[in-house]
């Protein structure tokens, strides 16, 4: 007789084995590595500046710049360029972050080379041509207007300004306004100054040959784009915490951000902030999952996260929950805070925790593309994809007394910034 | 080339194994031949309420997801209106408890009334985030029933209205398990790294004795031929107006399937499409354009969907884009165009074969309409579309008779 009440017994390879990427320079010096799988038909190239938002002197700069590279440039006009760019099965990522702005190809092995021409096209002479310029600024604007009605968005803003410092790098929040204070001239100062080849990494990922690598060699390899070097930015936190509500009269449901700063990640606490985490509301079966959606029913989603960026990191617990329940919800949190600050987490749910964090691992960093982005998340760091070794390490070394003293030192909720947006009752 | 073996054990469930040595993970995806459009028009939303409730235990495993998370795995599931799909990836050596998990929830599920109390609330919730709280949430809400009036289609899955969700019974949990939920209406495909054979003595040793069901009889009711043009206009506190338009189009094996899927690219698939070339950047109408297809497997929609500038009458700009496709049907594009939209297809393709999750999910799918094949031949079957078959199915499709238009417009503009 088959017995299904016995789980069947749970193997673990405890070595994780990370890859490390090949690793090369271009003659000017852009630092390219590369994960490799030849029985792959499809590359992805990774182009990483240090241009994301925190760099910007004004509002949106750093992203509308990002993304007209997609626009004309002094080789191809914008509708020239989009007609090649599909006719040879390729799709271009373009996207910021607070500290680094990239531009991600995806293609066809065969392709590649012919494409890479007109990436550096795109990199290199974008015109910011007036025209192009109002048809992304009203689209972008667009999206934002539609968007400055989702409870979770106004949240999310007013949750950055005051856990960063509204007047520092990081807390810097556009509203819709700054659109229209917006010019291209803006764009062609924060281009010159960013996108060169002094502020340029690479990552290649695919099916990977010396041929490949030649020809980024031939493209990318000269001195181009003016050499400035803008690489750091000053990030003084000034953290406002209390709670802070903005009523949506009409709002169903309340969107509530709840966090506060944390150490960064080259920190030794960090990995066991990670475990932490995920103990709380890091996955599925987290203690926030468990108790607010899936005993309470007050929410389809929370979650808590940790944001970790160069300068600054930070812990957030995000959820959208009936109106009616909001102050229930705030509550449980408390609660699930203080349980975490006052009783150790038991054997049985430490080993779970971790087990499931070796298979977050393994899933995060499975094959070429998704190797690249881990690379990509932390490559300000210097450390290559040891840091991953180093933070898979910290967290499977982690004892539940640690996780009581880390609660204890980092999440106090008297220190905690509470933001609700809705008709909190 | 994706290699796979194939078999069904004897109480009728299918099983797809497929091996990739390149990852330490493995995936099993089962999906189970049952969506909204099974539900009874008074009890909609219940498939995908039924969804959550499989989470809830089942008859000898009280927790499904700790379990799954202490072997290192992690899950997930969705519904629409055709089929509804579970899947999990965990590492290679864990298979074993991938199987026993999800045995247990086809031999039987343990249904309690508190688990269904909390998920009624769970997926109301759900409802308000995704569709009643959202700026433009009910737009489906609103467009299904303008081109569907017979075909479960009509509804979404998410259901009609919120009343439907907090109306649910147990005893429907019950009669709905007991008719959908066994071997015979259901496919399993495994991916990742492990010997066939092992998996195969898996499949016979955990579901193997699960007793079969009878196959529920699907007999729904078909869309008759649309004879006129629907319209509605709606007024909403958005800050755009918004104009869909929608088509009905053949069904998922319907032999134009991917012709009309390549209209779509044509039409309003990225930058260089003549949607958007024409009405966003020369006419300046749009600030945004998109086309595409439902691709249900019963006959689908063709839906274009724009956000207006402000003062553009929606009147005249869906003059402007019935126009755009009227050329479809009056000129032959050309090879390079055609050209262009099978090369984004084929490397959509190939990315979509890389992960052994979305291999797992492809194959089940591609079992379900009848063709396992498809994993290696959808390139050629997009491949093989002639230009004269583009012309032809917009003759078919792109009538105003065919047509139902959705005016979403804001209270602020227009």
């Amino acid at each position: 007789m088959l017995d299904r009440i016995e789980a069947p017994d749970i193997r673990r390879l405890n070595q994780l084995k990370i890859n490390r990427p090949g690793y090369c320079v271009l003659s000017n010096g852009i630092p390219v590595y590369q994960f490799t799988n030849d029985s792959y038909k499809a590359m992805r190239l990774d182009l990483i500046f240090n241009a994301g938002s925190a760099f910007q002197k004004k509002m949106l700069e750093a992203g509308t710049t990002n993304i007209m590279l997609k626009e004309s440039n002094l080789k191809w006009s914008s509708q020239r360029l989009s007609a090649k760019l599909d006719y040879h099965g390729s799709y271009i990522d373009l996207s910021i972050d607070k500290d680094n702005a990239w531009l991600t190809l995806f293609c066809l092995r065969k392709n590649f080379n012919y494409l890479l021409p007109l990436i550096r096209s795109m990199v290199t002479t974008p015109r910011f041509s007036p025209s192009d310029f109002l048809l992304v600024n009203s689209k972008q604007k667009n999206i934002f207007a539609i968007n400055d009605q989702k409870p979770r968005h106004i949240a999310r803003k007013l949750f950055n300004k005051k856990i960063f410092g509204e007047n520092t790098p990081y807390g810097q929040i556009a509203e819709l306004t700054d659109f229209d204070q917006l010019s291209v001239d803006d764009l062609k100062q924060f281009h010159h100054q960013h996108y060169h080849f002094g502020n340029c990494r690479m990552i290649v990922s695919g099916p990977v040959n010396d041929k490949h690598l030649a020809r980024l060699e031939d493209t990318f390899g000269d001195e181009w784009g003016y050499h400035d070097n803008i690489k750091s930015f000053d990030q003084h936190t000034d953290f406002t915490p209390g709670i802070f509500r903005s009523k949506l009269i009409n709002s169903l449901q309340s969107a509530i951000f709840m966090g506060k700063p944390l150490v960064n990640r080259e920190h030794p606490d960090f990995p066991k902030l990670l475990v932490l985490n995920t103990v709380f509301g890091g996955y599925f079966g987290s203690r926030l999952m468990s108790n607010i959606r899936e005993d309470k029913g007050y929410t389809y989603g929370i979650y808590s996260q940790i944001a970790a960026f160069r300068k600054a990191a930070i812990m957030q617990i995000i959820t959208e929950v009936g109106a009616e329940v909001t102050k229930a919800t705030l509550d449980e949190i408390y609660k699930e805070i203080n349980r975490l600050r006052h009783e150790v987490i038991s054997t049985e749910e430490l080993s779970l925790v971790k087990n499931y964090l070796y298979g977050q691992f393994l899933r995060s960093l499975d094959g070429p593309y998704a190797l690249a982005e881990r690379l990509k998340t932390i490559i300000d760091l210097d450390e290559g994809m040891d840091y991953y070794e180093r933070s898979y390490r910290g967290i499977q070394d982690v004892e539940a007394e640690e996780l009581l003293e880390m609660a204890r030192t980092y999440l106090d909720p008297e220190a905690m910034l509470t933001v609700v947006v809705g008709r909190d009752e | 080339m994706i290699h796979f073996d194939r078999f069904t054990l004897d109480n009728g469930l299918r099983f797809i194994i497929h091996r990739d040595v390149t990852t330490p993970l493995v995936a099993m995806n089962i999906l189970y031949d049952v969506g909204a459009r099974d539900e009874q028009p008074d009890k909609t939303g219940f498939a995908h309420l039924f969804e959550h409730l499989m989470f809830g235990g089942s008859k000898h495993i009280p927790r499904y997801d700790e379990p799954l998370q202490r072997a290192g795995g992690d899950n997930n599931a969705f519904t629409n209106s055709d089929y509804t799909n579970y899947y999990l990836t965990l590492p290679a050596e864990n298979l074993e408890t991938a199987f026993w998990l999800e045995s247990d929830r086809m031999l039987e599920l343990a249904f309690s009334e508190k688990s269904l109390e909390v998920q009624r609330q769970v997926v109301v919730e759900e409802f308000r985030q995704n569709y009643l709280n959202q700026p433009y949430g009910d737009v489906w809400l609103l467009l299904k029933p303008l081109a569907y009036k017979v075909h479960p289609y009509h509804w979404n899955t998410i259901g009609k209205t919120p009343d439907h969700i907090t109306n649910a019974k147990l005893e429907d949990v019950v009669n709905f398990y007991s008719n959908y939920y066994h071997p015979s209406n259901a496919i399993v495909a495994v991916a990742g790294n492990i010997e066939v054979e092992e998996a195969k003595k898996m499949a016979y040793k955990w579901f193997g004795s699960i007793p079969s069901g009878s196959r529920p009889k699907r007999d729904l009711p078909q869309e008759p031929i649309q004879t006129e043009k629907q319209k509605l206009v709606v007024r909403r506190d958005v800050p755009a107006s918004a104009l869909y338009k929608a088509w009905h189009i053949g069904a998922r094996n319907d032999p134009f399937f991917y012709a009309t899927d390549l209209v779509s690219d044509i039409l309003g698939s990225g930058s260089s499409s003549r949607l958007h070339q024409q009405l966003v950047r020369r006419k300046k109408m749009f600030s945004e354009i998109n086309a595409y297809i439902t691709g249900d497997l019963d006959p689908g929609l063709f839906i274009i969907s724009g956000k207006l500038h402000p003062g553009v009458d929606p009147e005249h700009a869906e003059n402007l884009l019935t126009k755009q496709v009227d050329e479809l049907k009056n000129e032959l594009l050309r090879s390079t165009e055609l050209r262009k939209v099978k090369n984004k297809v084929l490397s959509a393709i190939a990315f979509s074969n890389i992960s052994v999750l979305n291999k797992a999910m492809n194959l089940c799918y591609y079992e379900l309409i009848g063709n396992i094949n498809l994993i290696n031949s959808l390139e050629h079957s997009y491949r093989a579309v002639k230009e004269n078959e583009i012309m032809e199915v917009s003759n078919q499709i792109f009538t105003e008779s065919n047509s139902s238009v959705l005016y979403y417009l804001s209270n602020k503009h227009n």
